[in-house]
């Protein structure tokens, strides 16, 4: 027994130093983005216009609205609008290339710009970067429409015409 | 050792970004509707005539000039300008709207005149012209003079006076 207490101390001793030499541990992360881009276009209101010998006098195009656009991103992206008609009888020549946008304002996180705009059908209306970290990239413009190649059928009634413009939001990374 | 790495992995850390709220879409619409009330605009530029009857009217050849007309025009269609005279009163015996007759000799913006004269047929002899869409444009001016021819007239009254209104119309002429 006397000789037996000390192999136990020593063994004791040789367990604690392996395990205090080659203990490990690890942590996992994973990170799930479903969602890069983000477009809230509340800004952009319903457009209810009623045209006006001032409007039929004045310069073309004239403005008739406003839109206004907040994108949140995790990449670049570009911001777009297109038009698509859905009432036309009441106005012959009456189409979505009487209809166009400017943006007149880029402001934000993600070094937001303005794009050209123009006559739809597919028009730019900016882009920018990742905006983390800030509210996002707000967009804004005019809605405009040009009547000069219009023929109203014989009123009355009131005639009218109606559209719907897309606002999208979508990765340019190349 | 097993049961340390169960340990770390019980501990794995998962951060999920996730949709944020109603901002979770990257396209919307929104609804244009326009009214057009009407497509047609006419304005008299030269608002009254006011003639007096001279001697060398009566001597000179009939009918003879008492004044000019101008309207202008708005248009989001084609159209078609009529003009007509309706007597509101008078003293002058045989007196009437066929003793008026007119003439249009000038239009812009897309507008032409016609060669008709009468203030007193229907269209088209009382055509003064036609026109289109005048967007972006001042609108269409027609001018013309206005003639009187007073051979018929039978004047027993002093003074005689007629008093009659130019009504100047537009009209749709999409087919």
């Amino acid at each position: 027994m006397r000789y037996i207490k000390p192999v136990t101390v020593f063994l004791l001793a040789l367990s604690l130093g392996w395990v205090g030499g080659l203990s490990q541990t690890s942590q996992t992360v994973t990170i799930n983005v479903n969602q890069s881009l983000y477009l809230d276009c509340s800004a952009s209101l319903p457009i209810n216009y009623t045209v006006t010998q001032a409007d039929i006098e004045g310069t073309q195009p004239f403005t008739i609205g406003t839109w206004g656009c907040n994108v949140d991103s995790l990449t670049n992206f570009e911001l777009s609008a297109n038009m698509t008609m859905t009432s036309t009888a009441d106005i012959v020549n009456a189409s979505a290339d009487d209809f166009s946008e400017t943006c007149t304002s880029a402001s934000g996180g993600g070094s937001p710009s303005c794009g050209p705009g123009g006559t739809f059908g597919p028009i730019t209306l900016g882009s920018g970067g990742n905006t983390a970290g800030t509210p996002g990239a707000d967009f804004s413009g005019n809605v405009r429409l040009n009547v000069s190649d219009w023929d109203v059928r014989a009123i009355p009634p009131s005639r009218s015409v109606s559209g719907v413009i897309n606002y999208s939001v979508t990765d340019s990374t190349p | 050792m097993k049961k340390r790495a169960k340990a770390a992995g019980a501990m794995a850390l998962v951060i999920a970004l996730l949709g944020w709220g109603s901002l979770a879409q990257t396209s919307q619409n929104v609804r244009v509707t326009l009214v057009i009330p009407q497509p047609l605009f006419i304005a008299a530029v030269i608002p009254s005539i006011t003639a007096e009857i001279t001697l060398q009217e009566v001597e000179g050849p009939q009918p003879f000039k008492i004044g000019d007309w101008h309207v202008n025009i708005d248009a989001l269609t084609p159209y078609r300008l009529n003009s007509s005279i309706v007597t509101i009163d008078t003293n002058i015996f045989d007196a009437g709207p066929e003793d008026f007759l007119t003439d249009c000799d000038f239009a812009d913006d897309f507008g032409e005149c016609t060669d008709r004269t009468s203030l007193s047929e229907p269209d088209p002899q009382n055509r003064r012209g036609s026109g289109q869409n005048t967007a972006g444009l001042d609108g269409a001016d027609f001018m013309g003079e206005i003639f009187l021819d007073i051979r018929s007239w039978d004047v027993s009254k002093l003074p005689g006076f007629y008093i009659g209104v130019i009504l100047f119309t537009t009209t749709d002429i999409t087919p």
